[in-house]
């Protein structure tokens, strides 16, 4: 009997504002513990919440690239429960009035494209770290984390397969990375998600009781965490026994999911409207405003590579890290040949980045430079094979493509007069061909081209052979 | 009866020096209204006060002896809220009110003695009344919830104001239930309380429900001229023959200045729900605002071998009885089973209430009552003045609409020349 698992998702975003959802502790990752944290954000006694205004926006890009529908007013509750790492004993968060509601994204899975729904978008602020590892008699908190805005992206349960959730993940953090507002980097925390899954019985459309696995801090544990728990599922329900809602860990090591405590599943969070912070009512100006600075979304990038002759694959290649993609945009404005310098950046740069004698965040040289290289094997001024060579030295000097094929010897001198002597030579080594040639059998070229590309490597550029070979046989 | 007026002629006319002044106030002090005794910065200040003085950069402030409550936070000087919870607390800042009263030289005496974190104090539990009817402080800045600043002035014979919410940074202050804090004065006259009130006054952008508001003058003339006063019917039933006594005749001396007398109905959900209302909502608001105390930061530690243990034991034997049975009481009216039938009806009598006092202000400018019905005008955040004579502790209050502290800080200061002083 074959169970169908219906799915919901929560994705916790750290929003990369400059400061905090409420103070103005600086927004980072690592560092000394407690070396970013104040009285505010510390919850000590007389301090008041004053909200960021910047991560009101951030939240708005969030929605209105999601399409979801950006509510004139919005407010915020608190919501209560006793853990270290929650130094005000509450976190501000939004129940009643978030700022996003019902978007829609599109993702691409193995059977075409689908559209998953987004209940809900809201602003929130995290919580800190504690560290346990130093002793087992204590633990230590770090309050670095506290309050750094957060969005939390509740989807509708439209996914069935675990696939689906992992394509759904990529694409709202490629989303959220090329909007600008959250770095992605799930291995620091910044994305975390929560599933929520249901088996329904094939004989049956209604679904099956729903549990909760928390914290996935990666796709691939969010697949396999999915993978697990439908097998728990259907082992229980084939078994005849009854699935409970509770809410799950994922362990990794394990490859299965384990409750956590039932304490933390009855909880009573008694929220209420934060009296310290006043409802927001956001005017249609403003949106305006705020929709207009909004950068180009990877599915909008992805058709204007396409339509610049690019592959789809490789459109593809180019998106999957923002980085990339940037850099891309940046040396096409220097040089608008769009196809070889993709082409290049595939083959040669990200080859480099891969064996990891680059890194696409510290490169030694501007998209200015590398545009120079592409024009420069592109107009013959340098071989192809040579581009390779140049990349490298670059990589390694940081010096200006020209200055290192220079260096180099691989500059191509156009010395016609040389050009002409050697063509002369073979045609009068192979003087059937020529004739052949000039009777109107103009397959034999390539033979002749073959011969004096030879002979002129590094003197001339082929194209400028061929403008003198054609030349020489009219 | 010494007023900040009073004083700062003698200080401006150096018949007095600010080091001995504040020295005679120090041999003043013997009852038990302070928590801490700020004597060392308090002299000081006096010095620098001197300086202020002697250079022509005083104000009507400079120099003159205050006392703030103890849960208003004043940098390197603990600040406790009379609780076992934070009976070590030492704050690294200073609230916005104590930045603006230091920039103008004041001199802090001591932070005075309160009903643990500020939950509504019978008459008689303030120290900042105390010191100041003992003549220890000119003036006391303290804190108001649901109204006992109105009750402590009557039992006191003193002035308290209680500026409109959002008038005053809160920024400091240790919240008991956010939407009902406000930082008050209490003082000798109602011109005292103004000059107090423009000094602490305006827009602070860590508190950002202020606002900035004009600056109370006071005129030197005696007329009330062109005020309505409304007399809720309501609010006068059921007062004791005294109180009526009390408040007609202070409604006569009003009407003789020329002041309109308005009988008003309209404020019975104000008077039969609203101490009900403000219990909850303080209570709630309280709950969650004293949750931060766990023992784990700072504050008083419980013993305990887990964190839960820890928090445990700290909040039961850090918090005394009555700030417990608040806690309980809030986390009771907000908690899913009885949020619609106490927190949401707490909210539908304050939107009520204040939609009784916006029908009322339609028609007049201030509304007098008893003091002992304070409760309406915080759930709307209004301004009240309260004032009483010494022998008979029936205070009045005079509310006034949002930001419109003038009015009623005019009428007050007029009333007390012509009948108390
Ligand atoms: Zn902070």
């Amino acid at each position: 009997m074959k169970y169908l698992p219906t799915m919901g998702l929560e994705i916790h975003a750290e929003l990369t504002t400059k400061s905090k959802l409420f103070c103005n502790c600086k927004v980072g990752f690592g560092g000394e513990p407690n070396s970013r944290c104040c009285p505010g954000c510390s919850g000590f006694p007389g301090m008041l919440p004053a909200l960021n205004q910047r991560a009101v926006e951030y939240i708005i890009i969030a929605g209105h690239i999601m399409n979801c529908s950006i509510s004139r007013f919005t407010k915020w509750e608190r919501k209560h429960y006793f853990y270290p790492d929650l130094p005000a004993a509450f976190q501000t968060s939004q129940l009643a009035r978030p700022v996003c509601l019902n978007g829609k994204v599109v993702i691409a899975t193995q059977n075409g494209e689908k559209t998953i729904r987004i209940n809900r978008i809201h602003l929130e602020e995290d919580a800190g770290k504690l560290i346990h590892e130093l002793s087992p008699y204590y633990s230590l908190a770090d309050y670095n984390r506290c309050s750094i805005p957060l969005i939390e992206i509740v989807t509708e349960p439209d996914f069935h397969t675990a696939d689906e959730v992992s394509a759904f993940i990529e694409e709202v953090r490629r989303m959220l990375q090329y909007a600008g507002i959250c770095d992605g980097k799930m291995e620091q925390g910044s994305l975390r998600c929560d599933v929520n899954i249901s088996l329904a019985s094939p004989t049956s459309t209604k679904l099956g009781t729903r549990t909760e696995i928390k914290n996935l801090n990666s796709v691939r544990s969010a697949t396999k965490a999915i993978e697990a728990e439908i097998e728990r599922q259907t082992d229980i329900l084939e078994s005849g026994g009854r699935v409970f809602q509770q809410t799950l860990r994922f362990n990794e090591a394990h490859n299965e999911t384990t409750p956590m405590r039932t304490k933390e599943n009855a909880h009573d969070y008694r929220y209420f409207t934060d009296p310290d912070i006043p409802p927001l009512i956001l005017s249609e100006s403003e949106l305006e405003r705020i929709f207009a600075d909004i950068p180009e979304m990877p599915r909008k990038r992805l058709e204007r590579y396409i339509g610049y002759g690019i592959s789809e694959t490789d459109a593809e290649i180019l998106l999957a890290d923002k980085r990339v993609s940037d850099f891309f945009e940046n040396a096409t404005a220097h040089y608008d040949n769009p196809k070889a310098i993709s082409a290049f950046i595939i083959v040669e740069l990200l080859r480099r980045v891969n064996l990891g004698e680059a890194n696409i965040e510290e490169l030694p040289f501007g998209a200015d430079q590398f545009a120079k290289l592409i024009e420069m094997g592109a107009t013959g001024k340098i071989s192809r094979s040579h581009m390779k060579d140049v990349l490298r030295e670059m990589l390694s000097s940081g010096n200006t493509p020209e200055a290192i094929s220079e260096q180099m010897g691989f500059i191509i001198k156009e010395d016609l007069d040389a050009v002409n002597t050697i063509l002369d030579k073979i045609l009068s080594e192979n003087p059937d061909v020529a004739a052949q040639y000039r009777n109107g059998e103009h397959k034999v070229f390539g033979f002749l081209m073959g011969k004096a590309n030879k002979a002129l490597k590094g003197v001339a550029a082929p194209n400028v052979i061929k403008n003198c070979l054609e030349k020489k046989l009219s | 009866m010494s007023t900040i007026l009073n004083l700062n002629k003698k200080l401006i006319a150096k018949e007095v020096g600010a080091v001995e002044l504040v020295e005679s106030y120090f041999e003043k002090i013997t009852n038990s209204a302070f928590v801490t005794v700020t004597k060392k910065q308090a002299l000081n200040a006096a010095q620098q006060a001197q300086k202020f003085l002697d250079e022509g950069k005083a104000t009507l402030l400079t120099g003159v002896p205050a006392a703030l409550k103890d849960n208003i936070c004043t940098n390197s000087i603990k600040t406790t809220c009379s609780s076992k919870m934070l009976e070590d607390f030492i704050p690294p800042y200073d609230a916005a009110v104590v930045e603006k009263l230091k920039a103008q030289s004041y001199i802090l005496i001591g932070k005075t003695a309160m009903k643990e974190f500020g939950a509504a104090e019978k008459p008689g539990e303030s120290g900042a009344a105390a010191v100041v009817s003992d003549g220890i402080c000119t003036y006391a800045i303290s804190s108001d919830s649901c109204g006992s600043m109105a009750g402590e002035a009557a039992f006191h014979g003193l002035t308290a104001l209680v500026p409109s919410y959002g008038r005053v940074s809160r920024y400091g202050l240790v919240a008991f239930s956010s939407s009902l804090d406000r930082l008050g004065v209490f003082a000798n006259t109602a011109e005292d309380c103004s000059i107090v009130l423009n000094a602490i006054s305006g827009r602070d952008e860590r508190d950002v429900n202020t606002k900035n508001a004009q600056p109370v003058t006071l005129s030197k003339t005696h007329s009330l001229e062109g005020i309505t006063i409304a007399l809720p019917k309501e609010f006068f039933d059921g007062m004791s023959t005294a109180e009526l006594k009390i408040l007609s005749e202070t409604a006569k001396v009003c009407e003789k200045m020329g002041a309109k007398l308005l009988e008003y109905n309209g404020f019975s959900v104000s008077r039969d729900y609203a101490k009900a209302a403000c219990m909850v909502l303080s209570s709630v608001e309280a709950a969650s605002n004293l949750s931060r105390y766990d023992g784990i930061k700072y504050g008083f530690r419980g013993q305990g071998d887990s964190y839960e243990e820890i928090v445990i034991n700290s909040r039961s034997h850090g918090f005394g009885d009555y700030i417990k049975c608040r806690i309980m009481l809030g986390n009771f009216a907000v908690s899913s089973d009885n949020f619609d039938s106490f927190y949401q009806k707490a909210l539908a009598v304050r939107q009520q209430v204040r939609k009784e006092y916006a029908a009322a202000f339609e028609k007049a400018q201030i509304i007098l009552s008893p003091h002992s019905l304070s409760a309406a005008s915080c759930l709307a955040g209004l301004p009240t003045i309260s004032f009483a004579d010494k022998q008979n502790q029936i205070g009045r209050t005079l509310s006034g609409n949002l930001f419109d502290e003038q009015t009623i800080i005019t009428a007050a200061s007029l009333i007390q020349k012509e009948t108390l002083i």
